[in-house]
């Protein structure tokens, strides 16, 4: 049963992304990106990390997707807008990515009996996530408030107006 | 430990000085709690119990040394940078993240654990993301803005891919543990090998080695000459230092798989480096031409891998960012007198105004590498430290690329003493105090290099 949902949901996510890059509509583009969200989470849930899958809906699927969704009908993008690249540019993307597909492949030959899986199946439920974060990882924790701090400062800087100046 | 919490501390109090009205006494306050933190952070040499909280972070001399030359910069940074203060509206907000860069770059240099080292980055790199494009109204740093943001965002990619496949590979975040694995598992999974060298892409990013320097000049053009100054400087210690700290204690027992790949890059950044800067024609792309090739003479500490390697690191850093100070100080006193930093506006600069002739020679000559200054003893031990384990070719490339060196900074220097030129350049008090500091820091340091190297 889970093979088969494995499948299913690999399927599902492989074809959204390809449609998300072949699409020509920018939002038709989006909408698939969040179908290939969604298909994501449902793999997390089948690795029994529950947590990652909530935040991933709630964060990519719905905050960031709605932000390129806006993004996109305020820009009001069209076909001839677009910047055609140069079919060398297109040529080497072509073969960068391809590369770094096969390194990616290749690296997860004899992944299946890792450290890492046998340590704790159950590491991705909430509870345990919480456990971790107050205890082990609390320094990192508390300094990720810095980050969104100076994120935040950064943001309200740029935004701001500029008093006009005093003579 | 606790210059981490004065300077987090600092930060915080220089976002009240907004509500509480003190904006005035907020640069004095800033230099004031930079001096307490640099003594604090001395007060941790050889300190007993040197990891904090599960082993997050790590204090030992390493990072003390380097927090050490970081907030050493950072009171240089801030005497050149008044100006960049100056306007009302903003005051307190930049010396905000400016500190907060400052806690970032901190975590990168004593971070024992890599979300730290991840934490560390993002925080320096968002911070300078935002300082970049602080001069809203000018085009150039707006784009400098962008563009280093995604580039930056793309390289924090392969730096966290990198970072998840050593996890997976080794269970563990902890560099230490890291280790461990690899002396337990000579023959590691692939996924480890494939996550080295993904770090290895983030962080060169982030020094700014070939070829993934091409952000490098557009983003130090574009950017505030300040903010262009702390990057070439304080970024570009912490991320050596943490490409350091990772690869010598994590990844040192798998350094056939990428010592060879690391001697390229040093070797293409340092020719590219070079080779490039002869050509600009603006001081501000010289610079961060002139930076590039700097990260590849550092790289070649971290080839190293051996005790020399990490003290020359603290001294060519700490070298190498004096002079970078001092020189951009030079470079902002020109543009504010006359609008731009072609090296024609240096034409008879020498006639003007002594301090500054005197200030940009020496700090032109010390990263050029011309004894007896700082620069030169950096290179030396880099390459003293290089050659105890390796063959001379990589040296020899370095020294051509410092003969190559020679032709951009000293085209500077004759054009400083070339002609006469009648307008005065009124220097502040501040940019006195530091031009004349790093003059004497750069001549001290490099007539007594014990005072650097002696301490371990």
């Amino acid at each position: 049963m889970t093979q088969y949902a494995f499948y299913f949901l690999a399927f599902v996510s492989i074809l959204c992304a390809l449609m998300v890059v072949f699409s020509k509509n920018p939002i038709h583009s989006v909408l698939y990106l969040v179908l290939t969200f969604f298909s994501i989470a449902g793999q997390y849930l089948l690795l029994n990390a529950q947590f990652l899958a909530v935040v991933h809906i709630v964060v990519y699927s719905g905050a960031i997707m709605v932000l390129f969704l806006f993004v996109l009908m305020l820009l009001n993008l069209n076909t001839e807008a677009e910047p055609q690249k140069s079919t060398w540019l297109k040529f080497a993307a072509v073969i960068s990515g391809g590369l770094l597909l096969i390194t990616f492949v290749a690296s997860l030959k004899g992944s299946e009996n890792m450290a890492l899986v046998q340590k704790n199946p159950e590491i991705g439920l909430t509870a345990n996530l919480g456990k971790i974060l107050f205890n082990e990882f609390a320094l990192p924790f508390e300094i990720s408030s810095i980050l969104l701090l100076s994120a935040m400062v950064g943001a309200v800087m740029l935004s701001q107006k500029e008093k006009e100046a005093k003579q | 430990m606790k210059a981490l919490i004065i300077i987090s501390c600092l930060g915080f109090l220089a976002l009240l000085a907004e509500i509480l009205n003190f904006k005035k006494h907020l640069y004095t306050l800033t230099l004031l709690g930079l001096t307490v933190a640099l003594g604090a952070s001395f007060t941790e040499w050889n300190s007993a119990m040197p990891s904090y909280l599960n082993h997050m972070v790590l204090f030992d001399n390493y990072s003390v040394a380097f927090i050490g030359v970081l907030i050493i910069t950072a009171i240089l940074w801030f005497l050149m940078a008044p100006s960049f203060f100056k306007d009302d509206t903003h005051t307190a907000d930049k010396s905000a993240l400016v500190l907060f860069a400052l806690v970032g770059a901190i975590c990168m240099v004593s971070y024992h654990n890599m979300t730290m080292l991840f934490i560390g980055i993002e925080i320096l790199s968002i911070c300078m993301y935002v300082l970049a494009g602080s001069n809203k109204k000018d085009l150039a740093s707006n784009e400098s803005a962008m563009k280093y943001f995604l580039m930056g965002a793309f390289a924090t990619g392969f730096l966290l891919m990198g970072i998840a496949f050593i996890y997976g590979a080794t269970a563990s975040f902890d560099i230490f543990q890291i280790k461990l694995y690899l002396q337990n598992n000579p023959a590691a999974s692939p996924l480890f090998y494939t996550g080295i060298m993904l770090m290895l892409i983030g962080l060169a990013f982030k020094i700014s080695a070939a070829p993934f320097h091409f952000w490098a000049p557009d983003v130090y053009d574009g950017a505030p000459i300040q903010v262009t100054s702390f990057m070439a400087t304080i970024v570009k210690t912490a991320a050596i230092a943490a490409f350091f700290k990772l690869f010598s204690t994590s990844f040192a027992a798998a350094s056939d798989t990428w010592s060879t790949t690391l001697m390229w890059l040093t070797a293409i950044t340092i020719l590219v480096g070079n080779i490039t800067a002869v050509f600009q024609n603006d001081i501000k792309r010289m610079l961060a031409y002139s930076g590039v090739s700097h990260a590849g003479y550092l790289m070649l500490a971290i080839l190293a891998m051996n005790e020399l390697g990490a003290h020359s690191l603290v001294y060519y850093t700490l070298a190498y960012s004096i002079a970078t100070i001092a020189a951009f100080a030079v470079v902002l006193a020109v543009i504010n007198a006359k609008g731009n930093s072609h090296f024609d506006s240096f034409l008879g600069l020498a006639k003007n105004n002594r301090l500054l002739a005197v200030a940009s020679t020496v700090s032109m000559l010390s990263l050029a590498g011309i004894p007896p200054l700082a620069g030169f003893f950096g290179k030396y031990y880099v390459f003293t430290a290089y050659l105890q384990n390796h063959s001379p070719i990589l040296v020899l490339i370095a020294l051509s690329g410092s003969a190559i060196s020679i032709y951009y900074y000293f085209r500077l220097i004759v054009n400083m003493f070339k002609f006469e030129s009648e307008e005065k350049i009124a220097l502040s008090y501040s940019t006195k105090v530091l031009l004349v500091a790093s003059v004497i820091l750069t001549i001290l340091l490099g007539l007594m290099p014990d005072l650097i190297l002696g301490i371990w």
